[in-house]
């Protein structure tokens, strides 16, 4: 049984909806959502933490939906890793991670900042006197200290340079935990989650093995993210459609940025099964496979 | 959004090339000084009433004159600093500590609760506040205690308001929402991460309202609802000297000056202090982009 799973939710700030009816089982092998700005990954994300109730549709802790579970036990099986910047500027960063310890426990900050690849004595530091690198280190160990089951990384690495990427991502590789991981950086899903769902305004356009996902994108969505990676060496990456054009209130969401775009895209299209994985469109057969 | 030194702390050494704000503090100081060491700094004690030296001019013997009674007009100035400083330290610190509180609670609860809070504050916020002070000081008996009760009444509501959208601001913050995650009870997630970075814009505003406090504790005074005779108090002594200011200018000009000045320096300090912490630094702007513009920009009573 996944320990996670959104079932229908649809989720939104006042009565505004921003994500709408995603179904979505955190697996084994880390689960990544990827999907531009305003998608609703991080909206998906703060349901999945308890920190946003769905309008509608369950997520669901084990065999309990969450809103009726026992909070204590989801709080120390799932905790979040925000951006580097999610750390009190005030506070101490030792303290920031002491705060998840309990007051009999404190002495274990060290063990947990060594365990993350930072010098204990930088436990009586500010953020701001840390580098970026070491701040996404604190706010790992502090998601560590409870022990947690899963780990929800939203862009953990975004605002880092390549190299403290890197080190990051193998420090994330490492450790003992399921992870959801939320993220527009294409290579680090690949390296972290094994089944990927890409969102677009608020809705899963396609799912499946991250692998295939990537090789072979089904939806003109996720080729046209996969395609506008730069390459070392190769051409600039080549924009297809209005790429900056709003989503469509009706029909398919994406169509008018759509190259494949016809008129049947004017109806919503289903999510439906089409090689081992899951994908909204009417024209997937259409997309070219290079 | 980057991390910063808390921004207070980073905003005080940028504080002193801005010379008026500078000069505003050294005032204070001064200020606060001369109060604190009236006793020591007056050249007569503080009721000592020489009949046959009332309403001398100034001189070298009583540099700022005498007033009716024949007390010396700079030994009650300085004993009335006293008065002044302790009615406005009071009201600001009963007003920052009721208004910030409730604040920062309806700031971080949201929905119903800030509601109720903040319909609260705009009730108190309706009342024109010299006039809400006044009928205060008629119902109570008139005296120090009255004034800093009247003014805190009408001063509180702005503290509420400003911390209240300061903290709705800070409660969306990434480190607010791992500590929720964490199971740290509301409560403790107002008073470690709420409170300390909702302070800052309120320091600010205490030191801009510093200056109103004590005209208003003057006017409520001059009125004849605050300080009784023989406290010695800036705005009392304004009106006890009224009558004489045709003749006996001295009476009048220094007090009155006294009250200037600190005033003055006060808003000048606090001033500084906003454009410090606005211009130049990311986070505090960032901070005070969400307040409410009524905030600072409020009538004086």
């Amino acid at each position: 049984m996944t320990l996670l799973r959104a079932e229908a939710v649809t989720l939104g700030y006042g009565r505004r909806p921003v994500v709408h009816d995603v179904t979505l089982d955190i697996t084994e092998g880390g689960v990544g959502l990827i999907g531009e700005s305003g998608s609703g990954k991080t909206t998906l994300a703060r349901a999945f933490l308890g920190l946003l109730t769905p309008i509608s549709g369950n997520i669901w802790y084990g065999d309990q939906i969450l809103k009726n579970a026992d909070l204590r036990a989801f709080r120390k099986d799932v905790q979040p890793v925000f951006q580097a910047e999610s750390l009190d500027p005030r506070m101490r960063v030792g303290r920031s991670v002491a705060e998840a310890l309990p007051r009999n426990a404190r002495h274990r900050v060290a063990e947990l900042l060594e365990q993350v690849g930072l010098d204990p004595t930088l436990a009586a530091r500010r953020p701001h006197e840390l580098s970026g690198g070491q701040r996404q280190r604190v706010v790992i160990a502090r998601a560590l200290a409870v022990g947690p089951r899963l780990l929800i990384l939203d862009e953990p690495t975004s605002a880092l340079d390549v190299t403290v990427q890197a080190r990051i991502l193998d420090l994330l590789t490492g450790l003992d935990t399921e992870r959801l991981l939320i993220t527009h950086n294409l290579a680090v899903v690949e390296r972290l989650c094994r089944t990927s769902y890409v969102l677009f305004a608020g809705r899963v356009v396609e799912s499946g093995p991250t692998g295939d996902l990537l090789a072979k994108p089904a939806h003109p969505y996720t080729r046209a993210l996969r395609d506008a990676v730069p390459k070392l060496g190769g051409p600039p990456p080549e924009a297809r459609g209005r790429t900056e054009a709003v989503p469509a209130a009706t029909g398919c969401a994406y169509r008018l940025r759509c190259p494949l775009a016809a008129p049947v895209c004017e109806q919503p299209p289903p999510l439906r099964e089409l090689d081992g994985r899951h994908v909204a469109c009417h024209r997937a057969q259409d997309v070219p496979v290079s | 959004m980057t991390h910063h030194a808390p921004p207070l702390r980073r905003s005080l050494p940028r504080l002193l090339p801005d010379r008026f704000a500078a000069f505003g503090a050294v005032l204070i100081v001064l200020v606060v000084l001369a109060a604190v060491l009236a006793p020591w700094l007056a050249p007569y004690p503080l009721d000592e009433v020489r009949p046959l030296e009332r309403l001398r001019p100034p001189s070298a013997e009583h540099w700022f004159g005498t007033d009716q009674v024949g007390r010396d007009v700079l030994t009650r100035i300085l004993y009335g600093g006293r008065t002044s400083l302790f009615i406005a330290a009071s009201v600001l610190a009963v007003s920052a500590l009721a208004g910030v509180t409730l604040g920062v609670v309806a700031g971080y609860a949201g929905g119903w609760l800030r509601d109720v809070i903040m319909r609260v504050t705009d009730i108190f916020l309706a009342f024109p506040a010299l006039l809400l002070s006044l009928a205060l000081a008629v119902v109570l008996q008139p005296g120090v205690n009255t004034v800093i009760l009247a003014i805190a009444v009408t001063w509180w509501p702005w503290y509420t308001r400003l911390s209240a959208s300061v903290a709705a601001s800070i409660a969306t913050r990434p480190y607010v929402d791992a500590a929720r995650c964490l199971g740290v009870p509301a409560p403790l997630i107002i008073l470690r991460h709420v409170l300390p970075n909702s302070l800052t814009p309120v320091l600010v505003q205490l030191s801009l309202d510093a200056g109103g406090v004590i005209l208003t504790a003057a006017a409520l005074s001059y009125l004849g609802l605050g300080a009784q005779e023989p406290t010695a108090e800036w705005g009392l002594m304004v009106q006890q000297g009224q009558t004489l200011f045709t003749t006996n200018w001295w009476v009048v000009t220094f007090p009155g000056l006294a009250i200037l000045l600190t005033a003055f320096a006060f808003n000048v300090l606090g001033e500084g202090l906003r454009g410090a912490l606005d211009i130049r630094s990311g986070g505090a702007r960032q901070e005070r982009a969400t307040q409410e513009p009524a905030s600072a920009e409020r009538p004086r009573p």
